[in-house]
């Protein structure tokens, strides 16, 4: 992933010459007027099609399915009657929206929470405790990001629900028991967490490390054991990095289909399966979907504009103030 | 400062999250008026409080409490056992199925827990490849039925083919059958070889229903001799693009060339580039790629969904006259349309080419397969496929079924009835062909394929692409 470079924004750069870096020649163009201009064009843009989507949740299923969204403003009405259908009882598959709101925030509060509980513990390990093949282990994490979830999926799904069993020459070894767990949201939680540690541990891995010996050093000659430097020392001042992966994965769970769709028991499943869902049999229904997309969506809005703060200091700023 | 930004965020956050909540809940429970938790109790109380119609037929399905269904004693001696079913169905024709259950849940004591997926036929195969299953899958496709039997997980049902044979006919017997074993009976069924109508307009403007294919083109260039479009069309369904072209080729095939030739061509004992293939092919041609036929003109037809409201609409407003479509049409129409000779919109059947083959109909169906061999779930699988179960979920509306011992007096609507009669007096009834070919034909190169054709390749190159696909 890369990391964003932000420049403070007091610094002047119209003094800058031509052999200056061509991230502060472009930083410096966009400072300008029309820079600005075309920054605020581009993001209206960006904005449209979800501006589009707002508006068509309030019309009436007629006018959605024979008109554009932009028609509203010249033939003007309004409707609730598709928030009234997603949330109501009468839904789609004889069960409300609202439960499957439920669903995802149970999946996804400890789905976020475990994984990094795990990676900040491992990445401390990875980069402050010195053990034979530190760097193998570390090697071999990194290694594993590139496969793809896709594939490993029906593998841990069978690994979930048959466990591993090795027969040879007539013995059968229980390699991994069979816990059977298939009607069970803990599966899903464990599908997330498997998946989300490879680049966790990574991340968390590469902050930790970047902190300054001297703090860690003088925690230990001072007799603190590598748990009480961990808690101690590490976790508050890794708490940026640690907000900033935690929106990350609050958002990638929270948006999930695939992982919450294969692992999820039929009763509690995702937010999103249902989405998909929404639009019927044969799908007659899809007028549904503007108003269920921005039921989903404000959630993670929220965490994004109130923890906004901390996506990008998390990404940049240094642990140690002078 | 900054610990205080982030404490104020995630009150911000919890605050937020709490109020969705709270309002989601508030709604859901102010309207079910029971615990939103269980899905089952949902259900019932859904379709008994909110959707009037299922509720006022359900009660008079309803009657007496039976003794006993589908052979199975009225004694609550499944009581305890769950049964978990997967199937395509969704949102209120999943409230109608669900309901349908609902009296053999009250008499056995059995309880069914239905999953409804957009994206069953991956879902099923993922489950079963990981070891969850579910206990029962009903599976729209015998060549997916197939693909389940390979994995070894269907239970075998050789005791119910006497049954299926009384109710539904030998054929589908066939088509449950793998590799000489039955294995899933019939659920629903749909009718394929219909052409959508407005028989007010129709009425209005003189036109007859055609008789014959010939009849039909006849009628097509009256109408845009009046200055009409007498077609409306689309092929678009996501993933499964091309599948309503399928239809077409497969109706032209029965109709022209008679059953025979539509078996040999399913078996590739006459290839798919065979030049009576190619004739039917370009007979299809003859409507589909016909610039002044098309409501929208044919390059439409590739991004039109098969269930567009333009074309739903377009024939109630007489944008289009005609429509190819199977039965469940009936349920892309706006609320409160009625069907039938008498409703708003209704259906012909499709024209006959070929007089030696009239009467020959294509349709398709659901199978219902048992994963798990437990009692509990074979006795869910024989109220499935029961008369008892077809009757009830006919009188809740928008389903058809090929069984033949229904009291088709218990179709709600009459549309359904009417073609429930023409299911009965069909000389010759065909199951959906690129349903039975291998699926990398028959939901592949024949999906793209056509579409392809739609948008202007060759008959020939289309025809020889599709053969090429065929697995040797």
């Amino acid at each position: 992933m890369a990391l964003p470079i932000i420049t403070p924004a007091s610094t002047p750069y119209e003094h800058l010459s031509k052999d200056a870096p061509l991230g502060k020649k472009l930083a410096a163009s966009l400072s300008t007027r029309i820079g600005r201009a075309a920054v605020i064009v581009v993001c209206l843009l960006w904005t449209v099609p979800t501006f589009g989507l707002l508006v068509s949740s309030f019309r009436p299923e007629n006018d959605i399915k024979t008109t554009g969204w932009w028609t509203f403003f010249t033939h003007p009405s309004v409707t609730l009657q598709n928030y009234r259908d997603v949330l109501s009882s009468s839904g789609g598959n004889a069960d409300n929206f609202g439960k499957y709101f439920l669903n995802t925030v149970r999946i996804t509060l400890p789905a976020t929470f475990i994984p990094i509980v795990i990676a900040a513990l491992a990445a401390y390990a990875l980069a402050w405790m010195s053990f034979k093949g530190r760097d193998w282990v570390f090697v071999g994490v990194v290694a594993l990001m590139v496969v793809p979830i896709q594939m490993a999926m029906v593998p841990l799904l069978r690994l979930l629900n048959l466990g591993g069993h090795l027969t040879i020459s007539g013995h059968t070894f229980t390699i991994f028991p069979n816990f059977d767990i298939n009607s069970s949201v803990v599966s899903v939680w464990i599908a997330h967490t498997c998946f989300a540690l490879p680049l966790a541990i990574f991340l968390l891995k590469n902050f930790i490390q970047a902190l300054p010996k001297d703090l860690i050093e003088a925690a230990r000659i001072d007799g603190a054991s590598h748990l009480t430097v961990f808690l101690k020392v590490v976790l508050p001042l890794a708490v940026p990095a640690l907000a900033s992966l935690a929106i990350f994965q609050f958002l990638w769970v929270w948006n999930d289909f695939l992982v919450g769709k294969v692992f999820g028991p039929s009763d509690l499943k995702p937010m999103t399966w249902k989405l998909n869902d929404l639009v019927g049999s044969k799908g007659q229904d899809w007028q549904r979907l503007t108003a269920g997309a921005f039921i989903s969506m404000v959630v993670p809005l929220g965490v994004f504009f109130s923890l906004q703060r901390y996506f990008v200091r998390g990404l940049t700023a240094g642990a140690v103030k002078g | 400062m900054k610990h205080r930004m982030r404490v104020a965020g995630l009150v911000a956050a919890t605050a937020l999250m709490a109020a969705a909540c709270g309002s989601d809940s508030k709604s859901a429970t102010s309207s079910t008026a029971a615990p939103v938790t269980t899905a089952a109790a949902g259900a019932a109380t859904t379709v008994a409080g909110t959707d009037t119609t299922a509720a006022g037929s359900a009660t008079t399905a309803g009657g007496a409490a039976p003794t006993s269904l589908a052979g199975h004693a009225c004694d609550g001696s499944l009581k305890g056992k769950t049964v978990t079913i997967t199937s395509s169905i969704r949102d209120t024709e999943a409230e109608k199925l669900v309901s349908s259950w609902k009296p053999f849940e009250d008499c056995t004591g059995v309880t069914i827990k239905h999953t409804g997926s957009a994206t069953f036929e991956d879902d099923i195969k993922t489950s079963v490849q990981g070891g969850n299953p579910p206990d029962l899958a009903i599976v729209p496709q015998p060549g997916l039925l197939a693909t389940l039997v390979k994995s070894g997980k269907v239970v075998a049902r050789d005791d119910l083919k006497d049954s299926v044979t009384t109710n539904n006919g030998s054929s589908w017997v066939g088509y449950g059958t793998v590799d000489g074993k039955f294995y899933a009976p019939p659920v629903g069924a749909n009718l394929k070889s219909l052409v959508w109508y407005n028989p007010a307009l129709f009425a209005s403007k003189g036109y007859t229903i055609p008789a014959s294919f010939a009849d039909l083109i006849t009628l097509s260039d009256k109408i845009v001799a009046d200055g009409g479009k007498p077609w409306c069309a689309g092929i678009e369904s996501g993933n499964a693009t091309g599948w309503p072209a399928t239809d077409w080729l497969e109706e032209v095939v029965l109709s022209n060339d008679g059953p025979q030739v539509y078996d040999d061509w399913i078996s590739n004992k006459v290839a798919f580039n065979d030049s009576k293939i190619a004739k039917d092919l370009d007979l299809v041609g003859s409507i589909l790629k016909n610039e002044k036929y098309i409501y929208g003109g044919v390059q439409s037809i590739a991004t039109t969904a098969f269930g567009d409201a333009t074309i739903a609409n377009g024939l109630i407003d007489g944008k289009c006259y005609m429509y190819q479509m199977a039965n469940f049409f009936s349920n892309n129409f706006p609320a409160g349309t009625t069907l039938g000779p008498d409703g708003k919109v209704s259906t012909f059947p499709f024209p006959t080419i070929n007089p030696a083959n009239a009467g020959a109909i294509e349709g398709g169906g659901e199978f219902v397969a048992a994963l798990r061999d437990a009692p509990e779930v074979l006795a869910v699988q024989d109220y499935t496929t029961s008369v008892d179960f077809a009757n009830r979920r006919a009188a809740l509306g928008g389903w058809f079924t090929s069984n033949k011992n229904i009291d088709v007096s218990a179709y709600a609507d009459p549309f359904e009835k009417g073609l429930a009669e023409q299911l009965k007096a069909a000389t010759v009834f065909r199951f959906d062909a690129s349903d039975l070919m291998p699926s990398a034909v028959g939901s592949g190169a024949e999906w793209k394929q056509l579409t392809a054709w739609i948008t202007g390749q060759s008959t020939k190159d289309t025809l020889d692409t599709i053969q090429a696909a065929w697995p040797s």
